[in-house]
């Protein structure tokens, strides 16, 4: 298998994605939100002790995220599910490995797009808090982060778990689970994006030995 | 040892005020103060070889005053500060700084009598006079006298025989407006005069920003999935999808970081509440003002109030009030504030603003709108009646009579008419100004009519 090969996969993943409605739904409803919630709050949550505004946006951010990226992930197209990456080995005389790894590019790109997507409101958020543009970065730097992960255990979850729905569902509450467990700011970003790598590596690693048939539900 | 010493010498250094200059200050009517009550401060300042561009720092219990200081090569310069706590000290700190570092710094005693101490200043025409009166609190020397009606309000009583002479015009209108205020309060026409309140702004982004992030939101939506939906009609290559979704997100990112630097959204919008109290017998009237800046831009601001004998004042979340002027002595709030950042302050000035004309002759007063604009909700005040109030027209006029009984003395402002315009417009020096709110104009009865009915 070439570079070549799993880039052309890739890009297939990908551009398939960009066809499908919900990718661009997700993006449509998080821009709504986003803008919805600055002009609402935009002066900052009234609460006792409140953090300044830019803390604020991002923890909102983060937790319409931690729902909307598993979700927009496994609507794609671009998280293959079982059976698809064995068909596809099978057809395109490729190794599943590949196939696998091409999901996960792909679904790190798209849920990355997707997280940058909300960057002109936290640039907003960041004119608002009155915070040099550092602070912009140690804020923006785990919702990517985040993109990244969310990207890894949605096509684990929907490698793994026979069922679409169960697998969304599984893929929210362990996204969910890991933004909890996980520490604020930029040390967090990194055990995210380490997370995100690691996860990736084992289901690239174990595909060629899992993938190879079609399930028994096919 | 000698490290040792070299040690000590760098500590001491950093501690000991850096030479350049020298300051002397001076502080209280008469060195007399009372809490709650404006106390002046007269500082001077003279560089010694270098030009100097510095901060006057002055503190005082829970008020902090700082102005701006510029001063040429070996200069001198004396300024008339005024500063007001509810919690006086013996000394008044005054510091002369540059780059956080103290150039010089000097103390002013003060000698802090209880509100209920009544004060008897005596002025002297110099310094080898004695006062006549054997009831002087303090005595001060005439040209030493206040420039601003707020330097006198520690005093009950200011005693000055003979001749006034050997005070500056300023110093003049000063002790005019003092002895108006004096005279109005002791009749209780102040008191009975309405306050101003803060002004009501609704939570969330400010009015005027919020149709602009609206409208930038919007256009983001449209935009990206407009050319979703092209893109995905014509079987566009990814690459160009990308490079799209990529512009329009740097679009809406420029179009977020123009707000407040562009177009109409670069004004400072200012909500405020105004009283102007005309002082009668004299040129001047006080202005009273609570305001709400809100902020277009990330950036520093100076907003300043154009009076040179004013003050602006905000309180910190610890309760220390602090005042802020600029290098030509005019209040300001300062500093740097975010997108739709908001604060809130109180200011006060002596003004010369006098929208209404009072003429009194027996039991008929007229009352002309010299402002230039429209004056609503004109309402006479106790006693007194009139064919027509309600809206002033620039240049009309009010006959009112008399109408109470003749023991019955009156009380509070003949007249007050609500103005939409601020008499003193807030400027900021690169950015235009918005002022949101509306002005009471209070005018009241001359010295020589007071007394009651008819006279």
């Amino acid at each position: 298998m070439t570079d070549r090969a799993l880039t052309t996969l890739v890009w297939r993943a990908l551009l398939g994605a960009a066809r499908t409605p919900a990718l661009w739904i997700a993006m449509g409803v998080q821009i709504g939100f986003l803008s919805l919630y600055l002009l609402v709050w935009g002066d900052g949550l009234p609460l006792v002790g409140a953090r300044p505004v830019l803390a604020q946006f991002a923890t909102t951010q983060w937790i319409f995220l931690g729902l909307a990226l598993p979700w927009a992930a496994a609507r794609s197209g671009a998280a293959w599910r079982h059976d698809e990456v064995a068909q596809l080995a099978a057809l395109g005389a490729i190794l599943p490995s590949s196939a696998v790894a091409a999901s996960v590019a792909a679904l790190s790109v798209l849920l990355l797009a997707m997280a940058a997507v909300g960057l002109p409101f936290a640039v907003l958020a960041q004119q608002i808090s009155a915070v040099p543009a550092m602070e912009l970065w140690r804020t923006q730097l785990p919702v990517y982060a985040l993109g990244l992960c969310a990207a890894a255990v949605t096509a684990a979850c929907m490698l793994v778990v026979a069922n679409r729905f169960m697998a969304w569902t599984t893929a929210t509450a362990l996204t969910l689970a890991l933004m909890i467990a996980v520490p604020q700011g930029i040390a967090g970003a990194a055990v995210l994006a380490a997370l995100a790598v690691a996860v990736g590596a084992a289901l690239v690693n174990g595909a060629d030995r899992r993938f190879w048939y079609l399930s028994e539900q096919a | 040892m000698r490290t040792l010493f070299a040690i000590a010498g760098l500590v001491a250094a950093s501690i000991a005020p850096a030479r350049g200059a020298t300051l002397d200050a001076a502080a209280g009517l008469g060195g007399l103060a009372k809490a709650g009550r404006w106390t002046p401060v007269t500082v001077s300042i003279a560089s010694d070889r270098e030009a100097l561009e510095a901060e006057l720092v002055v503190a005082w219990g829970d008020a902090r005053l700082r102005r701006a200081v510029t001063l040429s090569p070996g200069a001198r310069k004396a300024f008339e500060l005024y500063v007001r706590t509810t919690d006086p000290r013996g000394a008044i700190d005054v510091r002369l700084q540059s780059a956080g570092r103290d150039l010089a710094v000097a103390n002013a005693p003060v000698r802090v009598l209880g509100a209920d101490d009544r004060v008897t200043v005596c002025v002297l025409a110099d310094a080898a006079s004695s006062p006549d009166s054997t009831a002087c609190t303090a005595t001060v020397l005439a040209r030493s006298l206040p420039q601003s009606p707020r330097g006198y309000e520690v005093a009950d009583d200011l005693v000055w025989p003979g001749t006034h002479s050997g005070i500056t015009p300023e110093q003049d209108a000063a002790l005019r407006a003092w002895r108006s205020l004096e005279a109005l309060d002791a009749s209780g026409d102040l008191g009975a005069t309405p306050q101003v309140s803060r002004p009501l702004v609704p939570r969330g982004l400010p009015a005027a920003l919020t149709a602009v992030v609206g409208g930038i939101g919007v256009a983001y939506l449209a935009a990206l999935l407009g050319s979703a939906a092209l893109l995905r009609a014509r079987r566009a290559r990814l690459s160009r999808m990308a490079a799209t979704l990529a512009l329009i997100t740097a679009g809406a990112c420029a179009a977020i970081a123009a707000i407040g630097r562009v177009g109409a959204t670069r004004a400072v919008h200012v909500h405020h509440v105004t009283l102007l109290q005309q002082l009668p017998d004299t040129e001047a009237s006080v202005l009273t003002v609570r305001a709400i800046a809100e902020f277009p831009a990330f950036d520093r601001f100076a907003l300043r109030l154009p009076s040179a004998d004013g003050t602006l004042e905000t309180a910190s979340a610890r309760g220390i009030a602090s005042g802020v002027l600029d290098a030509d002595g005019f209040p300001v709030v300062g500093g740097v504030f975010g997108v739709a950042a908001r604060q809130s302050f109180a200011g006060e000035a002596i003004v010369d603003a006098r929208p209404l004309a009072i003429d009194e002759r027996g039991s008929t007063i007229t009352i002309e709108n010299r402002s230039g604009r429209p004056l609503r909700n004109c309402r006479l005040g106790r006693g007194l009646a009139a064919s027509t109030s309600g809206t002033l027209a620039p240049g009309a006029h009010i006959e009112a009579t008399w109408t109470g009984g003749s023991d019955e003395a009156p009380s509070g402002p003949v007249i007050t008419c609500v103005s939409d315009e601020a008499p003193l417009p807030f400027t900021e020096t690169q950015r235009p100004v918005v002022m949101h709110g509306e002005t009471t104009i209070a005018a009241y009865r001359g010295t020589p009519a007071r007394g009651g009915a008819g006279d």
